[in-house]
């Protein structure tokens, strides 16, 4: 148990004691939880509980987290397991890939459908039915799932390509093809647009409907995680610099011109997150900055964390009000939105 | 946090890699490792975190064939960073007949696995007896050589002297700047393959003085040549820089692998430069010692490398006066 540490108005910070890997709130906003590097979980309260510490991969790292819908938490491992965690703490494991990182992972809007990759592969669990089906093989190794906003369809990155899962009809998946290694795929609010980062500096926005392509090249680095305004009218990735947000259509005429501000002269951006509710983006940078971007403005302020290693992982409660952030030192911290505005 | 450091594990089919792997594993040393290996299940490795990896070699967006790099690798590296403070090392043990060079470039390539790791040494393990022979047959047991900081010579127990002499003088050859361990069995010291720190071409050249010989000289075996460059004048280094821009823009493809140390003038550091193809890398080294000789060195592995005009382009960026 690690008791909370209030750093200003409305932020709190613990200590987790080893790398926070990835967050994730509870399906009813009251908890969030962070995968760690040990093989650990850790779930905290927003109100500012001590941390609970749970093992689901002892012995190896917690890679990735969701939560599931009817409260607990749900965690892939390089262990191989898939493993419910349940509001109490007992783990229990829901399935096993021998030889495989469960890294890759994500969860539909509402929860009730979760896909993990195993290699070219791809688990999906309809967890109010507890059943699971198998998407795959991919061409190479799965290195980004993301499902689209209505839950139908769902978004696999790999090598050559990224490939799209008619959940209801499993049979083909759509291939688009993009050379390189494709990244986390991101739909668009409306799901029209499908961006996707590459290994290789690059991102790609489809237009799913006409399948025509923008392409952006020459990026200072991985753009390893990308958002979209909660309007869809922008994109952004991490690794730059700044806040970037390139618009959308617009970017597929000749010249499009992104807005960029909040500039970091130090620090490339390793962390993002949007919120679904409001026009706001959290945006970590690689000294540990945190800032917190009006996307109606485009203007951005830090949160008062103390800086020094990098951001690791950033997620917003569905609710909107709150943030959750990692850091690399194995911090966390908890942003309340409402405490924050209300007490200036 | 400090990087953790890795350790590139080549070797042709059959040469020792995963006895030497089991002996760094099994070793009374206090350290955890993490391994990762190509072929999933090829041996048995207790204890260890193993993780699966398909083949992956891509081309980037812009066609360049020896900028291809392994996702998975990174994608593994970065998974292994999060367990910072609870590992020593990680070392990738790549298959027998892999090109080492998309694992290196890794390295070079991908900004985040740059900032968190260190490349730390490419060791190969050679086959004593079989050496000359997998030569003629396999360019990747060429390659695997010419990308290590250090060679073990194993099964030396199967030759004779002259064989020996035989097998280092091809792995010289091949590459010039070698550290050639000699062992049966891999029965090596762990420091001669771990925390080597060889990768930034100081402690090799601290081992083997001599590797960089007074003046220009040429080695060639098939098509893989090295190139030699030394003058005991300092470098301008706006001069080098732009040179080995351009040079490597052109002829990267045929560089294997290009490293150096420069004497700068008024510079207290020397400064160090390494490359693997295109893409290179500098920085400061060692201060030089008190009343040490300055002098500035560079070698390059490749092919097809006009020796001459390397020469030329080389003097041309010393500073004269």
């Amino acid at each position: 148990m690690t008791a909370a540490r209030e750093l200003g108005s409305g932020i709190l910070e613990w200590s987790l004691g080893a790398f926070p890997e990835r967050a994730a709130f509870s399906a009813d906003s009251a908890e969030m939880a962070f995968a760690l590097g040990d093989g650990r979980i850790a779930v905290m309260g927003v109100e500012g509980q001590d941390a609970r510490f749970f093992a689901p991969h002892e012995g190896g790292s917690c890679m990735s987290l969701a939560a599931h819908p009817k409260g607990g938490w749900l965690s892939g491992g390089d262990d191989g397991r898939l493993v419910y965690t349940s509001p109490e703490g007992e783990c229990t494991m829901v399935h096993e890939v021998p030889g495989h990182w469960l890294e890759v992972m994500a969860a539909s809007q509402d929860g009730g459908t979760l896909a993990v990759a195993a290699g070219r592969t791809v688990l999906v669990f309809d967890l109010s039915l507890g059943s699971m089906t198998e998407y795959g093989p991919h061409q190479g190794n799965v290195s980004g799932l993301a499902f689209s906003p209505a839950g139908g369809i769902l978004a696999a990155t790999h090598v050559g390509g990224v490939s799209l899962w008619d959940l209801d009809e499993p049979s083909e998946p759509i291939f688009l093809e993009l050379r390189g290694l494709n990244l986390a795929p991101a739909f668009s609010p409306d799901g029209n647009f499908l961006a996707c980062g590459h290994q290789e500096n690059a991102i790609h926005v489809v237009d799913l409907a006409s399948r025509k392509v923008f392409q952006l090249g020459g990026l200072p680095a991985k753009p390893g995680q990308l958002a979209w305004s909660l309007d869809g009218r922008y994109l952004m990735h991490t690794g730059t610099r700044a806040v970037v947000c390139w618009p959308v259509p617009d970017c597929f005429n000749q010249h499009p011109e992104p807005v960029a501000f909040a500039v970091q002269e130090e620090a490339r951006m390793t962390a993002l997150a949007a919120n679904t509710r409001i026009p706001f983006a959290a945006a970590g940078f690689g000294d540990g900055t945190v800032l917190l971007a009006e996307l109606k403005r485009f203007t951005a302020f830090p949160l008062g964390l103390d800086p020094g290693f990098p951001v690791s992982c950033l997620c917003w409660s569905g609710a909107g009000l709150h943030l959750a952030c990692g850091m690399e030192d194995g911090r966390a911290a908890l942003l309340d939105l409402g405490k924050m505005l209300s007490e200036g | 946090m400090l990087p953790i450091p890795v350790t590139v594990l080549t070797g042709y089919l059959g040469a020792g890699k995963t006895t030497l792997l089991n002996r760094i594993l099994t070793q009374e040393h206090g350290k955890r490792y993490a391994v990762i290996v190509n072929e999933f299940g090829e041996v048995g490795i207790d204890n260890e975190l193993v993780a699966h990896s398909d083949e992956e070699i891509f081309e980037m967006n812009n066609g360049c064939i020896c900028c291809t790099v392994r996702g998975d690798l990174i994608r593994m590296v970065g998974g292994l960073i999060r367990r910072k403070g609870h590992l020593d090392g990680v070392i990738i043990e790549t298959t027998g007949l892999a090109d080492p060079a998309p694992v290196i470039q890794t390295f070079f390539l991908d900004q985040e696995t740059k900032e968190r790791t260190a490349l730390d040494a490419v060791v190969a393990v050679v086959d004593a007896r079989h050496f000359q022979g997998q030569l003629e047959r396999s360019a990747e047991a060429r390659e695997q050589v010419i990308f290590a900081d250090a060679v073990i010579l194993n099964k030396c127990d199967l030759v004779d002297e002259a064989g020996l002499e035989e097998a280092r003088a091809r792995i010289r050859e091949l590459n010039p700047s070698v550290e050639i361990i000699p062992a049966t069995r891999c029965d090596v010291p762990l420091e001669k393959v771990m925390g080597r720190r060889s990768f930034d071409l100081l402690r090799l050249l601290d081992i083997e003085p001599e590797l960089l010989d007074e003046g220009a000289h040429e080695h060639s075996h098939g098509h893989v040549q090295s190139v030699s460059l030394v003058s005991d004048k300092a470098v301008d280094f706006e001069r080098f820089k732009k040179w080995i821009g351009e040079f490597l823009n052109a002829q990267g493809q045929n560089v294997y692998r290009c490293k150096g140390i420069l004497h700068l003038p008024g510079e207290r550091q020397r400064l160090v430069f390494q490359g693997v193809h295109m893409l290179m890398e500098m920085g400061f080294g060692m201060p030089w010692k008190e009343g040490e000789p300055r002098s500035s060195k560079a070698v390059f592995i490749g092919r097809g490398l006009d020796s001459l005009a390397l020469q030329i382009a080389f003097r041309d960026c010393l500073v004269t006066s």
